[in-house]
């Protein structure tokens, strides 16, 4: 459902304190830089304002979000394949340091998986999403997304072992 | 690696403070600017101006349809950009090419169709540019550069190209440009295809 009237600011506050994070992360994994992260996570709130969607609980306003970050960030892939205007040593390297060296071997790994899989493992393992619920969120059916679950974890456990131990 | 180290590793990435204050602050901005308005606009167009339009729209495909059989001036550019002359382009149906061979003298009659209009009612004199003579099996058995220019007379030109001996048969001779003259004038490419066939 979708509202004409735009949200008040200190609404569009909260909404991103409580969901900057999960969204940044979303976007960090999947485009691999900071930069082109928080242009995502910029694009996708500013959609929900335009937008005004109105939901009845959190957790299908958290959908909401999740897809269109998701989408956004599939925008910005597309273009960057389509125009590609940093290098890809840049695209391997995340600039995104994390404190712990078997942390950044895990992250790397899973940055080094293709897009599809990345998408339904972070859902799946870190924002603890059904697999149902994925399914619905990236419009495949449950069986597809349990498939690619476990092909990802399957490649980004072979990845983690091969480069990073 | 189990999953806890997988979810430990992502969760480690988070939005910085400077961050969240841009992405907050370009939201305000966002609600702050004036609303863009979406909103379908209906315009009355009046019956009138939609006939107009219409007899407009007419008259110009009618104009495009009698252009398209007539040739049409080009801009000769150089590499760099420079126009460096001028051709007339898609000619063929304005020029009645036949050939007649004598000896080793084959005579290409080139007949203007459409004597008053340009180029053709400017032009003085006609040569050949470039052509190529093919066998019955449209083997070349002779390819053949400018040649030397011959007056327009009567809308007719009758253009001379020396052949070496060729063996008796059936030829084609296909022109792929004339050139036309005009005194103290630069020349002028004329370009098309012409089919003459002739027998030796």
């Amino acid at each position: 459902m979708y509202d004409s009237s735009p949200r008040p600011v200190d609404e569009v506050e909260a909404v991103v304190h409580r969901y900057g994070d999960m969204l940044f992360r979303l976007c960090y994994v999947m485009l691999g830089n900071e930069a082109d992260a928080e242009d995502a996570v910029q694009e996708t709130f500013i959609s929900y304002l335009r937008n005004t969607p109105t939901f009845k609980e959190a957790e299908h306003e958290k959908a909401w979000l999740i897809t269109t970050a998701k989408n956004k960030c599939r925008d910005a892939l597309r273009l960057r394949r389509r125009r590609p205007q940093i290098s890809l040593e840049d695209l391997r390297e995340p600039s995104y340091e994390p404190p712990d060296s078997s942390d950044s071997g895990i992250l790397e790994a899973l940055m080094s998986l293709p897009e599809k899989f990345r998408l339904v493992l972070i859902l799946h393992y870190v924002d603890e999403y059904r697999v149902e619920d994925i399914a619905r969120i990236i419009e495949k059916t449950p069986s597809a997304v349990k498939m690619r679950l476990q092909k990802g974890r399957r490649l980004l456990e072979e990845k983690y072992r091969k480069e990073y131990l | 690696m189990d999953s806890k180290e997988l979810k430990r590793a992502v969760q480690n990435i988070k939005m910085s403070d400077e961050i969240r204050d841009r992405v907050i602050k370009s939201c305000q901005s966002e609600i702050s600017a004036p609303k863009e308005n979406t909103a379908r606009k209906t315009s009355y167009v009046s019956r009138p101006a939609i006939l107009i339009a219409a007899v407009i729209c007419l008259g110009l495909a009618a104009t495009v349809v009698a252009a398209g059989n007539m040739g049409l001036f080009k801009d000769i550019v150089r590499f760099d950009g420079t126009v460096v002359g001028t051709a007339y382009e898609q000619a063929p149906g304005e020029i009645e090419a036949s050939a007649a061979i004598a000896g080793s003298e084959l005579t290409v009659t080139a007949v203007i169709t459409k004597e008053d209009i340009l180029p053709y009612r400017e032009l003085e004199n006609l040569g050949i540019d470039s052509f190529r003579v093919v066998d019955s099996k449209g083997n070349a058995v002779f390819k053949g550069g400018r040649t030397e220019m011959y007056e327009i007379d009567g809308g007719k030109a009758e253009i001379k190209i020396f052949l070496p001996d060729i063996a008796a048969g059936s030829y084609q001779a296909i022109i792929d440009a004339f050139v036309g003259g005009k005194k103290a004038d630069q020349t002028l490419l004329i370009n098309g295809e012409w089919e003459c066939e002739f027998t030796v």
